[in-house]
């Protein structure tokens, strides 16, 4: 794209539709179910990653069922327990916590909020979705086959993943494996057409600084994903071969039972390298929508301009940029040269700084603000709260001295759970409340959506603070039972139980929002075309929801950025993207 | 891993001096109204092509971290492989010649001559089938020499590497036919210019890739400067 200026322009570009390039469905099993709209695939991705998310909620509650209450449940072995967290954790991270961000918010908001009709390759993205469906049937198969799902833990570190002491060892591994390289698959497919999208399908002046920060999050996470998941499609494919055909990649000389294996001369610690080479990164993956999000929702809910928009840019760029050269940190305890160690300490450390940059912008936009306290909003802070708590206790774990001893405790467990997965799900839940109603024409129950917020808000503290605590006692990690231990105080075991029947409250508070979706598609208040009086593009479609090619005969053209809020001087206290400079009265 | 931090800072290189003519420092709370974006010329052609050099670049990446655990898991001394390089040299020459043979057609229907278009095309369908069919060969040799298992991992890897590439270039070969079948609807392939010429880059990039993974696999002129970006320092 070129920017010139307006004069020079001549008449408007792309502002008609262009009737060969836009896919038409022909029948409802076109249109609803092997669609090539964008929101319908959002749909179909969000609601897959939700049902499968909710299937991991299930597991937690079973992993908390022992931690609190170790021995009273006959049906959660040692082998169950490994089987549960290796799937917990595998399910939220990529197939729950990416496909909704990238998958959901991504294919609903890029075409609406950069004012383009679809994806522009509307069939390989509809492609992406139904291989992402086959990779969650696959890894749920692994649930019903012969032994079991994988019980490797969710890093799937080698040799043990695929020697026969692991839970899964015969089906369940390989059935992970086959399932996150059909997600990769799938994945690249739906990538491509998001940055393509970006970069190729913006409105008539929409320049690159024009973009809602919503969109560069997702611009930014897409391309890290691209990046990062072929280190992981190489070490599944690579572990595929050692389990399936006996190669040796991954897997050194090994005695099992007395008898030594036909395995030889690999190097567990080269899968390592490959997983966090992708592992680190799939951080940002989830975190850099997550803030474009917040970004959107403070200062939409704020009344108030985001502060320090180039800033925000270019600290999103420069996380993306560092987040590819942090992966070591995950491996202190592995082994390394110390000059590595003080290098990626060092890289770990210097990534904190555009973070922090975001953090103090979003406590800056706040300020001063005409702050709602709408359900969107509570979860937007709720976020930032969440998120700094968890960094914070991540640069005490990416230097090398603190790191070993916590490493393998529940101070990790903790310090991972704030950072990556209560943090963005605070973000999942508070974009869903934000844009329900585009989706469906109709507002969420408020008063549900207050009661699903603080309940989950004031539990996730309560679960994970504590086990901050727990970790620091000494607490250790991935142990199927802990009583007996003599280092472990007794009353670590009634904490374990506390955080536990928190987990339980927390959990079922998910049934409200769940009910809440349903019951408000048919009884929710009625949304009109903008409810929040927000200024970005995907508000502005003369239809709600949003009919296919998004925007009726001519497409949108944008004349300024996406945060004219409380203008002075202008007749409302928003300006829409779309809204003329002499139509904005005195504005800008 | 070297070679994929080499080949990320490259593609870092590219995005970056991108950027820099995005106007990443303008302010735009300031500018309403006066700038207009507007897409280069080519439109569809250009997102077609812009999909293309994307998903090429996750396929350089995935080969470059292919060979990096190369470099970090084959020991230096490795024995090699149990097959004579010269059929892979003649695979080689194969592949090519099928890029050759795609960057005539891609003149032939720039200039409108469609008989010429639609032999070229043709032909480097079929070397590109020669190519699959003589790596298949040397795959099956290695396999039956039992070097696809061995502790040093060289098979391995060949089979590894091998099968990869032969199946991006068996999509490539998909959507070749379809581009051909395209033609013979047509009547003329000068229509399918653009088709052709995604094509072209497709096989040029799965040339250098395979340039690269046959300079780790088996001793070549440019072996050493590979091994010096893969191999961790001693």
């Amino acid at each position: 794209m070129v920017d010139t200026p307006i004069g020079a322009a001549g008449p408007l570009p792309g502002s008609e539709p262009d009737e060969a390039e836009l896919y038409h469905p022909h029948s409802w099993l076109t249109r609803y179910v092997f669609s090539q709209d964008a929101k319908v695939i959002a749909i179909q991705y969000s609601g897959t990653a939700l049902a499968i998310g909710l299937v991991a909620l299930v597991l937690s509650w079973l992993i908390r069922l022992q931690l609190g209450f170790p021995g009273l449940f006959p049906f959660l072995g040692p082998a169950e327990y490994y089987q549960i967290i290796t799937m917990h954790g595998m399910i939220m991270v990529v197939y729950l916590l990416t496909a909704v961000f990238l998958g959901g918010f991504g294919n609903y908001l890029i075409p609406l909020m950069i004012g383009a009709r679809d994806m522009v390759f509307p069939y390989v993205n509809m492609l992406s979705y139904w291989i992402y469906l086959l990779a969650v049937l696959v890894l749920v198969a692994s649930f019903f086959a012969p032994g079991g799902p994988t019980g490797a833990g969710w890093t799937l570190y080698p040799p043990q993943a695929i020697l026969s002491g692991t839970p899964g060892q015969e089906w369940g591994i390989v059935l992970m494996l086959a399932s996150l390289i059909l997600f990769i698959i799938g994945f690249t497919m739906g990538g491509v057409n998001y940055v393509v999208t970006v970069l190729q399908a913006r409105a008539p002046g929409m320049t690159l600084m024009r973009m809602p920060l919503t969109i560069w999050g997702i611009f930014t996470a897409t391309v890290l994903a691209l990046l990062a998941f072929p280190a992981l499609f190489v070490g599944a494919v690579m572990m595929l071969l050692d389990r399936l055909l006996g190669t040796s990649f991954f897997m050194p000389m090994i005695i099992e039972a007395g008898q030594r294996l036909h395995y030889g001369g690999g190097t567990p610690i080269l899968f390592q390298h490959l997983f966090w080479f992708f592992g680190h990164p799939e951080v940002y993956i989830v975190a850099l929508p997550a803030f474009g999000i917040v970004s959107d929702l403070i200062s939409t809910h704020a009344r108030k301009n985001i502060f320090g928009y180039r800033m925000m840019v270019w600290a999103i760029i420069a996380i993306g940029g560092l987040s590819f050269v942090v992966w070591a940190h995950h491996m202190y305890v592995s082994g390394m040269n110390p000059y590595f160690g003080f290098f990626f300490a060092t890289t770990t450390l210097i990534i904190a700084v555009p973070t922090a940059i975001k953090v103090y912008n979003w406590v800056l936009t706040l300020w001063r603000g005409d702050i709602h306290l709408t359900v969107p909003m509570l979860f937007a802070i709720a976020f930032i709260v969440t998120f700094l708590n968890g960094g914070l206790t991540g640069l005490f774990l990416g230097n090398v001295v603190v790191d070993v001893p916590l490493s393998d405790t529940l101070f990790v467990v903790a310090h991972f759970h704030m950072v990556m997965g209560v943090a963005p799900i605070l973000v999942i839940f508070g974009g869903i409340y934000h844009w329900y109603p585009k989706v469906t024409g109709r507002m969420l129950d408020e008063r549900l959506g207050l009661l699903h917020f603080w309940v989950t808000f004031l539990g996730a503290y309560l679960i994970f603070f504590p086990m901050h605590y727990l970790g620091l006692l000494g607490v250790p990690r991935r142990y199927f039972e802990t009583t007996g231990l003599g280092f472990i105080p007794a009353s670590a075991a009634s904490l374990n139980a506390f955080i536990s029947v928190v987990a339980f409250v927390v959990g079922a508070a998910q049934v409200v929002f769940v009910a809440n979706l349903i019951r408000s598609l048919r009884h929710g208040v009625p949304a009109g075309g903008n409810p929040w009086h927000a200024t970005t593009l995907e508000w502005q479609t003369p239809d709600t929801p949003p009919r296919h090619g998004n925007w009726g005969a001519r497409l949108p053209v944008v004349y300024r950025w996406p945060y004219d809020y409380s203008v002075p001087g202008a007749a409302e206290d928003f300006v829409p993207q779309n809204q003329p400079a002499h139509a904005a009265g005195a504005a800008s | 891993m070297s070679l994929v931090l080499v080949y990320l800072a490259g593609l870092g290189a590219v995005s970056g001096r991108w950027l820099a003519r995005q106007h990443l420092a303008a302010k735009p709370w300031l500018s309403a109204g006066p700038l207009l974006s507007r897409p280069a010329a080519g439109g569809s052609e250009s997102a077609a092509r812009l999909g293309l050099g994307a998903f090429l670049a996750v396929v350089g990446l995935l080969f470059a971290l292919l060979v990096a655990a190369y470099g970090m898991r084959v020991p230096p001394g490795s024995a090699g492989l149990p097959l004579d390089p010269r059929l892979l040299w003649l695979t080689t020459g194969f592949l090519g010649l099928a890029s050759l043979l795609l960057h005539r057609a891609e003149r032939a229907a720039h200039r409108g001559a469609d008989e010429d278009a639609r032999a070229n095309l043709l032909a480097a369908a079929a070397a590109s089938l020669v190519f699959l069919g003589g790596q298949g060969l040397a795959w099956r040799l290695i396999w039956e020499a039992g070097a696809g298992r061995t502790v040093d991992a060289a098979g391995s890897f060949f089979v590894l590497i091998t099968l990869l590439h032969g199946l991006h270039l068996a999509g490539g070969l998909a959507a070749l036919a379809r581009i051909a079948c395209g033609a013979a609807r047509t009547g003329s392939p000068a229509g399918l210019v653009r088709s052709i010429g995604l094509c072209t880059l497709y096989w040029d990039a799965l040339l250098v890739i395979w340039l690269v993974a046959f300079g780790i696999l088996f001793r070549t002129p440019w072996s050493g400067l590979i091994d010096v970006l893969c191999r961790p320092p001693a």
